[in-house]
């Protein structure tokens, strides 16, 4: 930590030079910057020891645990992490929440950071990717024979070791089960749960209605979250399928079976739920699921055993719980997946902090613990003497957790099983919005989960372009030396005549470059690199064979389809953000009454932080609570008086790819107005009034003197705000990624940034994603550039 | 604010002799270069005596404002030296040069009242608080701003403003005075009253005062001598007088003087100067100033330009731009003494339009059209064209004539120039 | 002239309109905060619900964590905005009024950075900020936000100070100043619009960010608001009053603070404003 302040060379003061013949001159000045100085350090230092936090002074030994961990759960879990440290003074464990992305983001830099927690707590599903990663340390040395026996088998996972696949370590610890899914039901409306698919679907038939006969249903008989696939594992289950194929080799790679007839079957009975039966609502996200079966406008829903509690408690409804039924026509049950939750012990724990850390997994997972969370949260316990506490046997919802449990089958935890989801996202996504059927949705879910198969796990070898790569290197590094060699004495030269100037230049130049140029340098690197997940620390050059593959190849495809996206998407915007700005520019311009306000109200979409508004445009895009479609069936009551533009239908904004792009420009172009009507209106003030006098003698309309003497004017403004403004957009990660949530529907409202995002983060192509964003980077510096150049605007940027 | 109140005040204060150093200017061989490559003053060479007003002029461009800043230590000399006194000022910060500028645009500080920014320059030099309050009101008073002294210069009018820019400036007591351009921000009338204002202020002071102006009028009224710069290169520099009835060459002859002098592009042979539109008999009688005057007024022209020698280049006239760092031509560039013969060929005859006139007593120029006739009320001006060239002379206010009316303009006696006609445009005669 | 009442109700319509567009989400979060929580999804259309309800906001307002995060977030923002101004109050004179080698270069490249993916640099900062040991520090953290805000307000004030004539400096060097002392008594004070944009983008920038305060930020009790606020939210279910009243929260100072410096935004922001 830099604490101490560092008085830079900048502070102190620097020989003066003699001045001839500058004896008489007041001797004061040269002690008054001097002590200026002396102030400015100070200042400084107080600054410092401000942003250097609170360092405790004698340090207690730290464990840190990454979770991921339910708000309810957490409190448990000080608890427990409470009575650990009493009894061991000088211990303290920092638990730190962190979501999905960020838990694994956070391992990757970890890793390459050689920095990380010491103990993980979280779902088994992720842990292949752990283990590739070499994140995860063997717990077995640490774990007194037979303990793990009192564990349910399949909340202990073993895997091949990384550096030896002959030898299994232990590399996970349950203390729980969890994540299966069952069927939670409104009393209200359904008197007996059903037991088969049959009745599921007559029930649900029964009970989507029109209550008020204003042609809209208002009650709908089943509903679930439609973005995750997980939610359709029970279906396929059901119908005798699985996401592996079951004879593959259980030390290989297990093949997907995302096509067989099985599978196909239950995408067919899904998709008839939607286009036959019509009991499902057109789209749902888990909030919005949940929100429709809150309000009594679902009848059953299938939810998962976090959420149990939360309905059965909630007064708003009558809720009961049954198993998943049996599907008719296999008669086999619905099995949801089940995924015990536990702790791991990470690579980066080392000496006392290992066996401190491994202290507090068996005290986490110890069964008073466990009975805890039981009593508390009514958490299925993975020691199997718990399942014959009172607190289990004597409660129905407990009963029906562990009934459902019992019949669930256990998550696959390699790393494959994120690919299979990824691969039936998309695919699963279109075939609930009736985009394509059920046939087309398994081939498409087969191919890809083979396809990220790949990807991720082959490993790039060195190709003869490495000798290309190197040769660019020095070619580049030549023709730096060569270009700039005369500038680099003409530095030195000018070095003493502008001191003060490079004085006041440096601390922003070295911060940016600190900042950016060493980033983009590794970058550059990377992007010649074959990094993935197996091999995060020890990659190697091997060639152009990432711009290659953006070239030609199946990702290019995607790759020049994505890109057209994003000039529309930066077209669009940019022209939206210009019209609208000027236009409230020029409407503001001049006297008006409440002009002050309006100006003030306008600005808020800049003021208020970026992920708030995208989020916030998310919900209001929500194809049943959302306020867009309020407002288009609001203005519907009214279409008697509309014009025929103005007579909208609700739509499914977020669930099929054209609205939900358009959805995700709407939002960026509210963000981005204000600041171009800020900047217009900084031009409009700088036009002088005797032009528009002048033109009002020449008799020029309105729209004339707009067209020739406001927009000419304002040129050399606004095209260095376009400029700027077309370089964010074309960046703007935020907005596309939380409106869509991600690229959703099915990865078709990407642009290149969220693109690679998805490439780096989802699919650990750290290569192909370095060698994607220099692409996006050249593009971009190309066309400021250019741009630039041509308006000659160079010296008025910003 | 009146003229008489600026010379009343006689406050041994504002300039105390004695302790006062001898605030002569030299610049020495001083050129300056800009990056670009561009050659902004050429070899310049000028000594400016004690207590002197200077007038550079010339037009936009010409490297008079880059030689005042220079010597204000806001440009960086690229070569030679500049002396304040006797010290060379080359590396001197421009506020240890004990000089004071009164800037075009004012350059007042718009965040300070007036009082601040008339005691800024007092503060920096750590005056005491009592004399810098003094001393501002000293000036305050000089100058009639004393109701302003606690306003904003965005509250003043432009003259107000000027005279806080002049109050800035003297209340510093400098060694030197710059001015560039100070009153081109303002209005006709304003300008001629502030002109005085700061005659008078070098009256009373008798401080050395460099003033950069492109207005001939201003160089003429304020200036004991002038500099008459174009292309970097000093012209000719003289008393202003001086410089008005010799200019060294053809540039400042029609730079100096309004409406400028008029050329009229021919051939001498003999006494004869023949042009497209007749002849003029240039008797030796008529030579400038006759043969006796001529010769007096040569050794006055050595006197007066004193250390002025352009040794290396001579006047280079506006022609030619490229020529502005060619090497250096002929050293004749004094006139002819009268004693020389006129030399033959092609020449150019310079008469200024107050020395031609219906009924002078020397030859006549040509027989001629007017074209405009333009009433001043105490004469009028007529204009016409002779050789493709525009052509102006005095008529008297009540002459009658009219545009289209033919006349025959007659040279008054020993008014006449002649210029080399080449891109120099030297002055032979 | 005066205008014709034709235009002026079409210039109240246009700006109403927009008024209306703008203030719609941010009324529509203010509608999900009030809501009680079993009726956070709701068809209604309706701003203030029947039964609404300030829990959200006691919730939050009574969590003593919430005051910390409060204070770390205004000491990160403090903090970067401070330096932010003073770095590029003094680099972008630098650029406004000396040529000096580089220059040209150094200013595109400056611009350069705003052309790379941000969500690339991340990696190979947090390995940087891990080599450093300034995880879990705001020394990194806010180094961070000061390089990402740098290059917008160096230019910004290099763009104002191009409007500021330079007679007045050199007045000032001959006064008496150094190039600096110029600078500091003269030029910087009638920076002060320029400087109060830099300032606010430099604020906004620090007090908003997400995404590398959590991968640098490892102790709840370090946490800044955005980070605070999200770790109300789990992975499945979202409370979503809460969050939405944590927006709010979240968004009011600096909505407090844009439209009290509203006044300097036009004449501030000088992105490409003519020299005088």
């Amino acid at each position: 930590m830099i604490e101490r302040p560092v008085v830079s060379p900048a502070l102190a003061s620097p020989p003066r030079r003699p001045l001839p013949g500058s004896a008489g001159l007041p001797a004061g000045a040269a002690g008054e910057v001097i002590a200026a100085r002396t102030r400015a350090a100070r200042r400084l230092a107080v600054v410092a020891l401000l942003l250097s936090g609170c360092a405790p002074a004698d340090a207690p030994r730290v464990i840190n645990l990454w979770h991921q961990m339910r708000p309810e759960d957490r409190a448990v879990l000080a608890q427990r992490i409470e009575l650990f440290q009493r009894a061991r003074p000088g211990v303290q464990v920092r638990a730190l929440y962190k979501e999905t992305e960020e838990l694994r983001s956070g391992l990757v830099s970890a890793v390459l950071a050689r920095r990380g927690p010491e103990v993980i707590y979280g779902p088994s599903d992720v842990l292949g990717v752990y283990q590739a990663m070499g994140v995860l340390q063997d717990m077995s040395a640490y774990l007194p024979p037979g303990e793990v026996e009192a564990f349910d088998r399949r909340a202990v996972v073993r895997m091949p070791a990384r550096s030896d696949p002959a030898n299994s370590e232990l590399i996970f610890l349950g203390d729980r089960f969890g994540n299966h899914l069952a069927l939670v039901y409104n009393k209200r409306f359904i008197a007996q749960p059903p037991r088969t698919t049959d009745q599921l679907v007559a029930l649900a038939r029964q009970n989507t209605v029109d209550e008020n006969g204003d042609g809209q249903i208002d009650r709908y008989g089943i509903v679930w979250n439609y973005t995750e696939p997980f939610f359709f594992i029970p279906f396929l289950t059901g119908y005798g399928a699985w996401v592996y194929q079951e004879s593959s080799d259980a030390a290989a790679v297990p093949a997907p079976a995302l096509d067989s007839p099985q599978a196909i079957d239950a995408y067919r009975f899904v998709a008839s739920l939607r286009s036959e039966h019509r009991v499902l609502p057109p789209s749902a996200d888990y909030e919005a699921a949940r929100a429709l079966f809150l309000a009594g406008k679902a009848a059953m829903l299938i939810d998962g055993d976090w959420s149990w509690q939360n309905y059965l408690a909630d007064s708003s409804v009558d809720a009961g719980l049954a198993v998943l039924p049996v599907v008719s026509s296999t008669g086999l049950a619905m099995a949801p997946m089940v995924a015990p939750k536990g702790y791991s012990l990470s690579a980066f724990a080392a000496g006392e902090e290992a066996d401190l850390a491994m202290e507090l997994i068996r005290f986490l997972t110890s069964a008073e613990t466990q009975r805890a969370y039981l009593a508390q949260q009514r958490i299925l316990p993975s020691r199997l003497a718990l399942r014959d506490d009172p607190l289990v046997t004597a409660d129905p919802l407990m009963a029906v957790s562990v009934a459902q449990a019992e019949r669930g089958r256990a998550m696959p935890a390699d790393v494959a099983m994120r690919n299979i989801w990824d691969a039936m996202r998309g695919p699963y996504q279109l075939l609930l919005a009736g985009g394509i059927d059920a046939a087309e949705a398994g081939r498409r879910m087969q191919r890809d989960a083979l396809a990220k198969n790949q990807a991720m796990l082959a490993r790039a070898e060195p190709d003869r372009t490495v000798l290309a790569v190197y040769g660019l290197a020095v070619a580049a590094l030549a023709a730096l030396v060569f270009t700039q060699r005369r500038s680099a004495l003409a530095f030195f030269r000018d070095l003493p005549r502008n001191r003060l100037a490079y004085a006041l230049v440096v601390p922003s130049i070295a911060l940016i470059f600190l900042t950016v140029l060493f980033p983009l340098a590794y970058n550059v690197v990377l992007s010649f690199s074959n990094m993935s997940l197996t091999n995060l620390r020890d990659w190697e050059i091997v060639g152009l064979r990432n711009y290659a593959s953006l070239a030609g190849g199946e990702q290019a495809d995607q790759f020049w389809s994505v890109f057209s996206k994003t000039l529309v998407w930066t077209a669009v915007n940019v022209f939206f953000h210009v019209v609208v700005g000027v236009l409230l520019a020029v409407a503001l311009h001049g006297p008006l009454r409440g002009r002050g306000v309006y100006r003030l109200l306008l600005i808020i979409p800049w003021a208020v932080p970026a992920y708030i508004t995208a989020l916030t445009w998310r919900g209001m895009f929500d194809q049943q609570f959302g306020a867009v479609n309020h407002l288009i069936r609001a203005l519907d009551k009214l279409h008697a008086y509309l014009p025929g533009w103005l007579q909208l239908e609700p739509l499914n904004w977020l669930g099929e790819a054209g609205p939900a792009f358009a959805a995700c420009i709407v939002a960026n172009v509210w963000l981005g107005f204000p600041f171009m009507m800020v900047i217009a209106l900084g031009g409009l003030q700088g036009i002088p009034a005797e032009l528009y006098e002048a033109a009002r003698i020449d008799r020029a309309s309105r729209w004339q003197q707009f067209r020739h003497i406001t927009l000419p004017m304002l040129k050399p403004v606004l095209i260095p705000a376009v400029t700027l403004g077309a370089v964010w957009t074309f960046n703007n990660l935020n907005v596309v990624w939380l409106v869509s949530n991600g690229g959703e529907p099915a990865d078709q409202t990407h642009i290149l940034v969220s693109y690679v995002y998805k490439a780096v983060f989802n699919m650990y192509q750290y290569g192909y994603g370095a060698a994607l964003s220099m692409v996006i980077f050249l593009m971009l510096l190309a066309f400021s550039l250019a741009f630039l150049r041509k308006t000659r605007a160079t010296e008025a940027v910003y | 604010m009146s003229l008489a109140l600026v010379l009343e005040i006689q406050n041994p204060e504002i300039r105390n002799p004695e302790n006062a150093p001898v605030a002569t200017v030299s610049f020495r061989n001083v050129n300056k270069r800009y990056p670009n490559g561009y050659h902004a003053v050429c070899d310049l060479n000028l000594e400016i005596a004690d207590g002197e007003f200077v007038v550079l002029v010339g037009p936009s461009g010409c490297g008079k404002s880059t030689t005042l800043r220079m010597l204000a230590g806001l440009e960086e000399i690229t070569s030679g030296e500049v002396l304040i006194g006797s010290r060379v000022v080359n590396d001197v910060e421009p506020g240890r040069r004990d000089i004071a500028m009164v800037f075009q645009n004012y350059a007042l500080y718009p965040h300070m009242t007036v009082r601040q920014n008339l005691a800024f320059g007092l503060k920096m030099r750590r005056t005491p608080k009592a004399e810098i309050a003094r001393r501002t009101a000293d000036v305050a008073e000089t100058l009639g701003i004393t109701t302003l002294l606690d306003r904003r210069p965005r509250e003043l009018s432009g003259g107000q403003r000027q005279r806080v820019a002049l109050g800035r400036a003297i209340v510093r007591q400098p060694q030197v005075f710059l001015f560039d351009e100070p009153l081109s921000n303002l209005d006709a009338k304003l300008r001629v009253q502030m002109r005085a204002e700061i005659a008078a202020l070098h009256q009373r002071l008798k401080t050395t005062m460099i003033y950069v102006t492109h207005d001939q009028v201003e160089a003429m009224t304020l200036g004991q001598r002038i500099v008459v710069m174009d292309l970097g290169v000093v012209q000719q520099a003289d008393a202003p007088l001086a410089i008005y009835q010799n200019p060294a060459n053809r540039f400042v002859a029609g730079f100096i003087g309004s409406p400028p002098m008029n050329f009229v592009h021919g051939r001498l042979a003999g006494a004869c100067f023949l042009h497209p539109a007749g002849e003029v008999s240039l008797t030796n009688g008529d030579a400038p100033g006759g043969r006796d005057s001529f010769a007096a007024q040569r050794g006055r022209d050595s006197l007066a330009t004193g250390e002025l020698t352009s040794k290396s280049e001579p006047p280079v006239a506006k022609a030619s731009r490229s020529s502005v760092a060619a090497p250096p031509v002929a050293k004749a560039s004094r006139p002819l003494s009268a004693d020389d013969p006129l030399p033959s060929g092609s020449a150019i005859l310079g008469v200024r339009p107050e020395d031609l006139a219906l009924d002078a007593a020397g030859p006549p120029l040509a027989q001629v059209t007017l074209e405009v006739v333009e009433q001043m009320g105490h004469e009028s001006m007529g204009y016409f064209s002779l050789a493709g060239q525009r052509c102006a002379m005095r008529l008297p206010a009540n002459s009658g004539l009219a545009a289209g009316d033919r006349v025959e303009p007659r040279l008054r006696p020993g008014s006449w120039r002649l210029f080399a006609d080449d891109p120099q445009g030297r002055r032979l005669l | 002239m005066r205008e014709p009442l034709l235009i002026t109700l079409l210039r109240h319509a246009v700006l109403l309109l927009f008024v209306a567009m703008a203030l719609w989400p941010v009324m529509d979060v203010v509608s999900i905060s009030l809501r009680p929580g079993n009726r956070l999804r709701t068809t209604e259309l309706e701003i203030i619900p029947a039964d609404a309800t300030l829990d959200s906001y006691r919730q939050l307002l009574t969590d003593p964590t919430f005051y910390r995060w409060l204070f770390n977030s205004l000491l990160v923002a403090g903090a970067v905005t401070l330096t932010g101004v003073a770095l590029a109050s003094i680099g972008g004179y630098a650029f406004s009024r000396f040529r000096f080698v580089g220059r040209q270069a150094m200013m595109i490249s400056i611009l350069t950075t705003q052309m790379f993916p941000a969500t690339m640099l991340l990696l190979p900062l947090y390995l940087m900020i891990a080599t450093l040991g300034l995880i879990n520090t705001y020394v990194g953290l806010c180094a961070f936000y000061v390089s990402t805000a740098l290059p917008f307000c160096v230019w910004q004030m290099k763009g104002f100070y191009d409007t500021i004539p330079r007679s007045l400096e050199e007045a000032a060097r001959i006064d008496g100043c150094s190039r600096y002392a110029a600078f500091r008594r003269v030029i910087l004070p009638l920076a002060a619009p320029g400087l109060v944009i830099t300032a606010l983008f430099s604020f906004m920038s620090a007090w908003s960010e997400y995404i590398v305060a959590a991968q640098i930020l490892q102790d709840r009790e370090m946490f800044t608001l955005p980070l605070g606020l999200k770790s109300f939210q789990s992975s499945l279910s979202t409370q979503w009053g809460l969050y939405a009243a944590a927006s709010l929260l979240v968004s009011l100072p600096v909505v407090v603070v844009f439209i009290l410096l509203s006044r300097y935004l036009v004449s501030g922001l000088t992105l490409g404003s003519v020299k005088e």
